[in-house]
């Protein structure tokens, strides 16, 4: 079956442009911050507005990476066993690493 | 998994010497392969006095064949670039061997890479033919016109950096994405042709032409890479023809 693969080029180009808005909010906004103090990270981590844009840059990240990645598995994995075992693989690390980041954004947003 | 090391029977061994080398020769290092020996590839060695040689790397393989070894086996039809017969890897691009000048003292040539070689500078195109014949490279419509199907002038511009290309796959065989998936995967040449029928004014498959397209394999194994337009020896782009399909399957 032929697979519509024009959605998720875009989606790929439409994450980067939002990683790069949000990675130039998060450099711009931590500017006078220092990074060494872990309570002062964590207040700022605390704030909504900062919160949100930090779980976008990284929603954004693992997005655009996942689907880098089912591209290149896509490229270089011909045998069709081996490939569907490394996708499945591969949607578990981001799976895993979703959830990471939404617990550990919800705990400081909380704390 | 692709294969990352050739197999023992594919390495290229060194092969056997024409010519004596000189003060004003020029060393031509020719791949070599007979499919009917059971002997490695080889890479021949031909030194030849410049003063013998005509202006282009075509000219020396014909001097080689006709004067030093007439087994030399490459295509070649026109000599100035229009019919894409001669195309071959000079000194590590894809070119066609009657464009590309001699230069240097030393010409290393191969056959265009990651090809089924027949012999020694011939590759197999059935499987690119194949995939130009897939796109179906004609006009369609269903009108049975009368007289000329003319365009304007500006539909007629569209055209230009298309119509030139020659179908030598010097782009296609560049490309690494073609490399791994060469049986999927269009490629920029056949990619090129593609859009060439799409953006004709005559032709009113668009549609149908773009819903062809719309895989994963066939367009979207493209990465931009751009080597297709560095290698290209009528200087045209593929990979902007490409990236025009890539824009009119959002659009649609």
């Amino acid at each position: 079956m032929k697979i519509d693969y024009t959605s998720k080029w875009l989606l790929q180009k439409v994450f980067a442009s939002i990683f790069l808005i949000a990675s130039a909010y998060t450099i711009y906004s931590i500017d006078d911050l220092v990074l060494t103090d872990y309570e002062i990270v964590t207040k700022w981590l605390s704030n909504y507005v900062n919160s949100i844009a930090i779980f976008i840059l990284f929603a954004s990240i693992l997005l655009h990476s996942n689907i880098g990645l089912t591209s290149i598995i896509d490229d270089y994995f011909h045998n069709q066993s081996i490939k569907k075992k490394v996708l499945l693989i591969k949607n578990f690390f981001f799976a895993v690493l979703f959830i990471i980041t939404i617990f550990s954004l919800t705990k400081l947003l909380l704390s | 998994m692709v294969s990352l090391t050739l197999p023992k029977s594919s390495r290229v061994v060194e092969g056997k010497q024409f010519g004596k080398k000189g003060k004003n020769t020029i060393t031509f290092n020719v791949y070599r392969w007979n499919r009917e020996s059971n002997e490695n590839p080889r890479l021949d060695r031909f030194h030849i006095n410049k003063s013998k040689l005509g202006p282009m790397v075509l000219d020396a393989l014909m001097f080689i064949k006709n004067q030093m070894d007439p087994s030399l086996t490459f295509r070649r039809s026109c000599r100035e670039g229009i019919c894409g017969s001669c195309s071959m890897n000079v000194n590590g691009t894809n070119t066609l061997a009657c464009l590309k000048p001699i230069e240097g003292e030393e010409i290393n040539i191969y056959p265009l890479p990651h090809m089924r070689v027949l012999k020694d500078l011939i590759p197999d195109m059935s499987d690119f033919y194949k995939q130009y014949e897939s796109i179906q490279p004609w006009l369609k419509n269903n009108k049975s016109p009368k007289k000329e199907n003319l365009q304007t002038p500006e539909d007629r511009k569209k055209l230009d950096g298309l119509y030139e290309c020659v179908l030598c796959a010097c782009c296609s065989t560049s490309c690494p994405s073609y490399w791994w998936n060469g049986d999927k995967f269009l490629g920029p040449a056949i990619l090129l042709q593609a859009y060439r029928f799409i953006v004709d004014s005559r032709d009113e498959n668009k549609k149908e032409r773009l819903e062809e397209l719309k895989d994963k394999f066939k367009l979207y194994r493209c990465h931009t890479i751009m080597n297709c337009t560095k290698t290209c020896p009528k200087n045209l782009n593929p990979a902007k023809a490409i990236s025009e399909i890539k824009k009119l399957q959002v659009s649609s």
